[in-house]
């Protein structure tokens, strides 16, 4: 991942010169801001990570943070500061977990590039569990063009027919890619094209090679203060994967309903059968895809 | 196994582990829990030790010296939940209190950067995480610092050892057995330890080169 795109935000002019020189020194792509306001502005694009000093005219290296975890909350932070940690305000931003890296320390620009690309590749800020197999999942999603597949339709009227047989109020068809779930097809919830992995159960779920089921996330420690959830009203959940050929969890078929709901061993072998079906259309779309191509 | 492998004191039944190792360590505080995370963070010859204590930083460094292993006053330093300054010789950070994750991932960083920059190994623990469950109030929150942790563990090529009691109190979410599953997930090696017919045991999962079953542990 040579190149990656760091967003470099210090107030002082020569100071953030000299980080992002000492990025660029290490093959990274540095983007100098100056400004609270210009974090937000670049992290509408394609960011990698964020090199925050502490203190601003329109804010602090934590409000930095807590833009990042709004819209980006996958992308980890580096708080690059003189400014002891101790003298730092946390009391409105308790939780927003961040790499303290002290701009004295020995080194500190040649380890920083270090820092940021160990920092993304390892993924080590992201607020969930990574499937041991994670980058042969993603090379196998990427094998599906889903758009180019077509399929939306097909699988609104397979979650309608989904739900209607289990008795929930809604179901969908969902992948998930290296940030976020895709929404392919949903019937009787409105979830939009895509959500941070972090806000959805699927995420929990491709963990999984058993049908998952959620009878009331209410009572679930994972989802305390999800509100991405809770705004939506979901209350239950259950999702049988999505696996290619090779046996990679690509996404998943789900039930979801707005009372706490059980299912039974039955209903769970048959929700994996649907999934099945719909990882066969799938996988014959882009069969006949590809020879279309060719 | 590397040729970096850590070791334990002989007073743990655990072969050598790979450089770069996390370790989850789950069982009864009564069982003897706390004492099991000092003996495994317990520093060797020419390592550091940055611990992270959801109680008193002082206290548990006073008592880290109780389970053996070799200090080195610059290279040891606590992380604290409780205020406790420390004596000028000591590396005793606090924050305030167990709900404040942005402090203690900031407290944690710099101070695992100081003690690991001049050294040749570094050991981390926290003891334990669920208090940190307990006081979070996104569980997400909990499981970005954890990851932040481990990731630093593997870069720093160290060994980081996490205690959890899924017995304790976890606040009104879920239970402390399915917080221990969920969590146990982000670490390579699960460590259990109970009160057998004769002490306690341990054992350990997820480990190549480790003991099959229980084993005492004296």
């Amino acid at each position: 991942m040579s190149g990656m795109n760091v967003v470099c935000a210090d107030a002082d002019t020569t100071a953030r010169t000299n980080t992002t020189s000492a990025l660029s020194d290490s093959g990274l792509s540095p983007v100098e801001t100056a400004s609270v306001a210009d974090v937000r502005d670049e992290l509408e694009n394609d960011v990698d990570c964020v090199v925050t000093e502490s203190d601003f005219e329109d804010g602090t290296g934590m409000d930095v943070v807590r833009a990042v975890r709004e819209s980006a909350p996958d992308v980890p932070c580096v708080l690059y500061t003189d400014e002891s940690p101790t003298d730092i305000d946390t009391t409105q931003v308790e939780g927003m977990v961040v790499e303290y890296f002290r701009k004295s320390s020995p080194d500190a620009g040649e380890r920083l590039g270090d820092l940021v690309r160990d920092l993304v590749t390892q993924r080590a800020q992201i607020s969930y569990i990574l499937p041991e197999n994670e980058d042969e999942r993603l090379a196998a999603l990427a094998e599906y063009d889903i758009e180019e597949l077509d399929l939306r339709e097909s699988f609104e009227r397979t979650t309608e027919l989904v739900a209607s047989h289990f008795g929930w109020e809604a179901a969908f068809v969902g992948t998930v890619d290296q940030t976020e779930e895709q929404f392919i097809a949903c019937h009787g919830i409105e979830l939009g094209e895509s959500l941070n992995r972090e806000d959805t159960i699927c995420t929990h779920a491709i963990l999984e090679e058993q049908v998952t089921v959620v009878e009331d996330i209410l009572g679930d420690h994972r989802f305390l203060g999800n509100e991405t959830l809770t705004s939506v009203g979901v209350r239950a959940y259950a999702g049988a994967n999505i696996d290619t050929p090779d046996g990679q969890t690509i996404g998943s078929l789900c039930l979801i309903d707005y009372e706490p709901k059980e299912m039974s061993d039955e209903e769970r072998r048959e929700l994996a059968m649907f999934a099945d079906e719909v990882a066969e259309q799938l996988e014959l779309r882009r069969q006949v895809l590809n020879t279309e191509v060719e | 196994m590397s040729a970096n492998a850590i070791s334990f004191g002989d007073d743990v039944p655990l072969n050598p582990v790979d450089a770069g190792t996390n370790l989850l360590v789950s069982g009864p505080t009564d069982a003897g829990l706390k004492s099991l995370v000092h003996r495994l963070i317990a520093p060797g010859e020419g390592e550091g030790l940055v611990s992270i204590t959801t109680d008193s930083g002082d206290a548990f460094l006073r008592d880290q010296r109780q389970h053996g292993g070799a200090y080195d006053d610059d290279a040891t330093g606590v992380v604290g939940c409780a205020s406790s300054p420390g004596t000028p010789d000591e590396l005793v950070r606090s924050v305030t209190g167990t709900a404040d994750l942005s402090a203690l991932s900031m407290e944690f960083s710099a101070l695992s950067d100081d003690v690991g920059y001049q050294t040749d190994r570094l050991r981390s623990g926290l003891y334990s995480v669920s208090p940190l469950c307990e006081s979070a109030s996104d569980m997400r929150d909990v499981y970005r610092f954890l990851n932040s942790v481990v990731s630093r563990n593997r870069r720093s090529r160290g060994v980081f050892v996490c205690g959890i009691d899924p017995e304790a109190n976890v606040g009104e979410f879920g239970s402390g057995e399915n917080i221990t599953k969920g969590i146990s997930m982000v670490f390579q090696g699960h460590v259990e330890l109970r009160d057998g017919a004769t002490g306690p045991e341990i054992r350990v999962t997820g480990l190549d080169g480790q003991p099959d079953g229980w084993q005492s542990l004296d």
